[in-house]
C-alpha cells in the first residue's frame, strides 16, 4: 500500500458517489469529445473546399443559378412546379456557341467548355426508358394536387442528356466520375455515340457497342458510367433535405453526347445551357468574371445575359457556413470542457470536506503533503479516468449525430438562402421547362451548399489521445481543488473530530 | 524529558474576542513517566495536547521533547517529530475506516519510510499484543468494537517506537470496564517501549494510579499531583 494506492481505493469508498459523479463526468467529457469530432470533421472539410477551390467559373443563363445546389432531383422538382401562366423575362436568354467563343477568347480564360442538357421523353424521343429514382415522386410530380396519385403510374420519367464539349470536365462537375466500362465520347465530334450511366444501361440493357434510339437517330453506347460514389457512403448527410442519393441517381441515369451531336438531334443548333470556364490562375478568376460578364453584355431590360460565378465565391458561402459550424462546436466544446472541470472540481470538494478529519489524522501521524496530494490527484485520476473510458463510448455515439444536427441546422438555412431565386429565377427555369430544356449540369457546378453536407465524421485515435490529455487536465484541476484545501486542514482538527 | 514553560494558547473567537485555551502553562514530565491530565469541560486539556504533539502552535512559551525545542519547527522536521517522536490516541480512535486494522498501523510505519515487510511484522507483533490476533488484523474498523479499535488505534500509536504517547480521553467513548483495560494496556506497552505518555482522563479513578496527574482548569495548571512511586 502507498499513498497512491490508498488514493485509487479511496475513488471507490463511496459508491453512489463515484458512479454519479463518474457518469455526470462521462456525459461532459463525452460531449466535449463529440464537439471535438465534430469540429476536427468541419475542419476537415473547410481544408477540402479550401483545397478543392478550382479557377474554374461557370457561366450559366440569367437566373438558372438560382437553382444551385438542388442536384437533378431539385431540378425535376422545381421543372414541375405550376405557374406556367407567370410572364417570363428572361426566357430568352440562352447561350450559344457565339458566346462560347467570346468566352474562350477573354484574357486568362485557359479552356472553356460547353454543356446542353435536354430532357428526351420516353417513347416519343428514344426508346430508353429511366431507372426508377429513388426520391418521392409524388413530391416532384405535383406537390399541389394531391388527387394525381393515380397519374403517377403512368408517368414516365424523361431522360437526362447532356451534350459535352469537353467530357472531361465531367469529372469537375458531377465529382467522382468513372466508366465503369468502355471509352470516353469525344466531345468535339459530331459522332452518334454516347457513354450513359450505369442504372440506365441496366434499366435498358445497354453495354458498350449496344445501340438505341434517340431523335430517331441510332446511337452507340461507347461507355458506362459508374455511379457510385465512395465519398457519399459514409457523408453525414442523411439529414441535408436533399434526397438521399439524388446525385448518383442523375449520374447512373444520364446520357452524355458529344455536343454538337445533341445540339443537332434535339434541334438546337449552337445552344448551351452553361459554360465552364478555366482560368489560368486563381488569382485571375475575379478579373475573368468580371471580363465575361462584360463581354456576354446584357439583354434588351439591360440585364446581365449570363450569371458568371466563380468556384472560389461558391466555396466562401460554403466555408462561412462550415466556419460557422465550427465556431459553434468550438464553443460547445469549451462549455463542456468546463462543466468537466468543474463537476470535478465540485466532486473532489465535497470529498475532502467530508475527509477533513480524517487529512487531520494523517497529518497528526506524519503524514507529509506531498503523500496525502498524492492521494487525492490518484483519486481523482482515478474518476476522471473511468469517466473517460465512458465518456470515451459516450462520444463516439454522439459524434455523428451531433455533427448531423449542428451540419443539418445550419444547411437548411443555407440552402433556404440558395434557394431563394435570385432576380427572377423561378421564371427562368419555366422558360427551359418550356424548351424542355434543365440547367441540370450547370447546378452542379454550384458545389457550395451541397458541401456542407458532405462533412465526414472521422474518429480516430487521436481523439482518445484528446481524452486522454482531457482527463489529465480535468483531473489535474480536481486534484489541485482537493490538494489546496486539504492543505489547509489543521492537524488539530483530528482531536476536535466528534 | 518533556519540559513545558510558560505556554500559552490563544484562539480568536468569532465574536472577536481572545480565548486563552491554555494560560502560561510549566511542568515536566521525565522519560517513561505516565502522567494525566484532568480537568473540567473547555478548561484546555486538548489544547494542551494538541501542542505537545505539534499538532499546533503555541501563541507563545517553549516545548522542549528530548532537548529539543519543538514549538518552532517546520516542514519536513515537524512531519518527521509527529512521525517518529510522537503517537497519538484520540478519543474517537480516528481510524481509517477503509483500511484494515493491520493497514492502519502500517500506515504510521509508511509515513515513517518502514518497508513493506518490516511494517508488516511489526503490526502484526503490536496488533497481537494489544489483543487483535489472526483474522482480526485484517477487519476493518467498522466491523470492530469500539474497545478492539481503540487497541488497533494504541497499536497504532506505539508503531514507530515514539518517545512520547499523548492520548486525549482514549476511554472517553467506552464503557468502564472497557476503559480500565485500554488504560491498563496502555499503561503496560508504554511500559514496555520505554515511551513517555501524557493521557487525558475525567476519570479520577484512573488519573489516581498514574506516575502523575496535573489538573488544568481554564487554561491554568492548577495543581500537580505525583504519586508516592516517582
Ligand atoms: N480552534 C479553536 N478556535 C477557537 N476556540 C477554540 C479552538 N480550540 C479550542 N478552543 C477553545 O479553547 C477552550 C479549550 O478547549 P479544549 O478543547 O482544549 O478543552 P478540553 O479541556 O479538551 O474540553 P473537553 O473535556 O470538552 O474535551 C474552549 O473554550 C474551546 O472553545
Ligand atoms: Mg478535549
Amino acid at each position: 500500500m502507498n499513498s497512491f494506492s490508498r488514493g485509487v481505493r479511496n475513488a471507490f469508498r463511496n459508491g453512489i458517489r463515484t458512479i454519479s459523479v463518474t457518469l455526470i463526468l462521462a456525459l461532459a467529457i463525452g460531449l466535449a469529445l463529440a464537439m471535438l469530432v465534430a469540429r476536427q470533421a468541419v475542419q476537415t472539410k473547410i481544408d477540402s473546399v479550401q483545397a478543392s477551390i478550382g479557377n474554374n467559373i461557370t457561366i450559366t443563363p440569367a437566373g438558372m443559378r438560382a437553382f444551385g445546389g438542388m442536384g437533378f432531383g431539385g431540378g425535376f422538382e422545381r421543372s414541375n412546379s405550376t405557374s406556367d401562366s407567370s410572364s417570363n423575362s428572361s426566357q430568352g436568354n440562352t447561350l450559344t456557341t457565339a458566346d462560347l467563343t467570346k468566352i474562350k477568347n477573354v484574357a486568362h480564360v485557359a479552356s472553356a467548355s460547353a454543356t446542353l442538357t435536354v430532357r428526351a421523353t420516353s417513347g416519343t424521343d428514344t426508346n430508353l426508358t429511366s431507372p426508377t429514382p429513388t426520391f418521392n415522386r409524388g413530391n416532384e410530380l405535383s406537390s399541389s394536387d394531391s388527387s394525381s396519385a393515380a397519374q403517377i403510374t403512368g408517368f414516365k420519367m424523361p431522360i437526362a442528356l447532356a451534350g459535352v464539349n469537353n467530357p472531361s470536365q465531367l469529372a469537375s462537375t458531377l465529382g467522382n466520375i468513372k466508366l465503369s466500362s468502355g471509352d470516353m465520347i469525344d466531345g468535339t465530334s459530331s459522332n452518334d455515340e454516347a457513354v450513359v450511366g450505369d442504372q440506365l444501361a441496366t434499366q435498358n440493357n445497354l453495354k458498350v457497342g449496344s445501340t438505341f434510339t434517340l431523335y430517331g437517330k441510332t446511337i452507340t453506347v461507347k461507355g458506362i458510367l459508374a455511379s457510385s460514389d465512395s465519398t457519399s457512403s459514409n457523408s453525414t448527410n442523411s439529414n441535408s433535405g436533399q434526397p438521399r442519393g439524388g446525385r448518383n441517381m442523375s449520374i447512373g441515369s444520364v446520357v452524355v453526347l458529344p455536343l454538337s451531336t445533341l445540339q443537332t438531334l434535339s434541334g438546337q443548333s449552337g445552344t448551351i445551357n452553361s459554360i465552364i470556364a478555366t482560368v489560368d490562375n486563381v488569382n485571375n478568376t475575379d478579373a475573368a468574371v468580371t471580363a465575361i460578364t462584360s463581354t456576354l453584355g446584357t439583354d434588351s431590360n439591360g440585364n446581365n445575359i449570363a450569371d458568371v460565378t466563380s468556384d472560389k465565391a461558391n466555396a466562401q458561402t460554403t466555408i462561412d457556413s462550415l466556419a460557422s459550424i465550427k465556431t459553434t462546436s468550438t464553443i460547445s466544446l469549451i462549455a463542456c470542457g468546463v462543466a468537466a472541470a468543474v463537476i470535478i472540481f465540485l466532486a473532489m470538494l465535497m470529498v475532502v470536506r467530508e475527509r477533513r478529519n480524517e487529512i487531520g489524522v494523517l497529518k497528526a501521524i506524519g503524514a507529509k503533503g506531498k503523500t496525502i496530494i498524492t492521494q487525492f490527484v490518484a483519486e481523482s485520476l482515478v474518476l476522471t479516468l473511468l469517466a473517460v473510458i465512458i465518456g470515451l463510448g459516450v462520444g463516439i455515439v454522439a459524434a455523428t449525430p451531433l455533427t448531423n444536427t449542428l451540419v443539418s441546422s445550419s444547411n437548411s438555412s443555407s440552402q433556404q438562402d440558395n434557394g431563394m431565386p435570385t432576380g427572377g429565377g423561378s421564371n427562368g427555369v419555366q422558360g427551359s421547362t418550356s424548351n424542355g430544356q434543365r440547367p441540370n449540369f450547370a447546378q452542379f457546378a454550384n458545389r457550395g451548399s451541397r458541401a456542407i453536407s458532405d462533412v465526414v465524421v472521422k474518429i480516430d485515435w487521436t481523439i482518445v489521445l484528446y481524452a486522454l490529455g482531457v482527463a489529465v487536465i480535468t483531473a489535474a484541476v480536481g486534484a489541485t481543488a482537493a490538494s489546496v484545501i486539504a492543505m489547509k486542514v489543521r492537524p488539530a482538527e483530528a482531536v476536535r473530530a466528534e | 524529558m518533556l519540559k513545558v514553560s510558560n505556554l500559552t494558547k490563544e484562539f480568536k473567537a468569532g465574536d472577536g474576542s481572545t480565548i486563552t485555551a491554555v494560560n502560561d502553562v510549566s511542568f515536566a514530565v521525565s522519560d517513561g513517566v505516565f502522567a494525566s491530565i484532568i480537568g473540567k469541560s473547555g478548561s484546555g486539556k486538548s489544547t494542551l495536547l494538541s501542542l505537545l504533539g505539534a499538532l499546533d502552535r503555541p501563541t507563545s512559551g517553549n516545548i522542549e521533547v528530548a532537548d529539543k525545542n519543538i514549538e518552532k519547527i517546520n516542514g519536513r522536521e515537524l512531519d518527521d517529530y509527529r512521525c517518529h517522536e510522537i503517537g497519538f490516541v484520540f478519543q474517537n480512535y480516528q481510524l481509517i475506516p477503509n483500511l484494515t486494522a493491520r493497514e492502519n498501523v502500517c500506515l504510521a510505519m509508511e509515513f515513517a519510510g518502514v518497508d513493506r515487510p518490516t511494517r508488516i511484522a511489526r503490526a502484526e507483533e503490536l496488533l497481537d499484543q494489544v489483543g487483535i490476533k489472526g483474522a482480526r488484523q485484517l477487519s476493518r474498523p467498522g466491523k470492530l468494537s469500539g474497545g478492539e479499535q481503540q487497541r488497533v488505534a494504541i497499536a497504532r500509536a506505539l508503531a514507530n517506537k515514539p518517545n512520547l504517547i499523548l492520548a486525549d480521553e482514549p476511554t472517553g467513548n467506552l464503557d468502564d470496564t472497557t476503559g480500565k483495560m485500554i488504560f491498563d494496556l496502555l499503561h503496560q506497552l508504554s511500559r514496555k517501549e520505554n515511551a513517555t505518555v501524557v493521557a487525558v482522563t475525567h476519570d479520577l479513578d484512573i488519573a489516581g494510579r498514574t506516575d502523575m496527574s496535573f489538573r488544568i482548569s481554564d487554561g491554568k495548571l492548577v495543581e500537580t499531583t505525583r504519586s508516592r512511586k516517582k
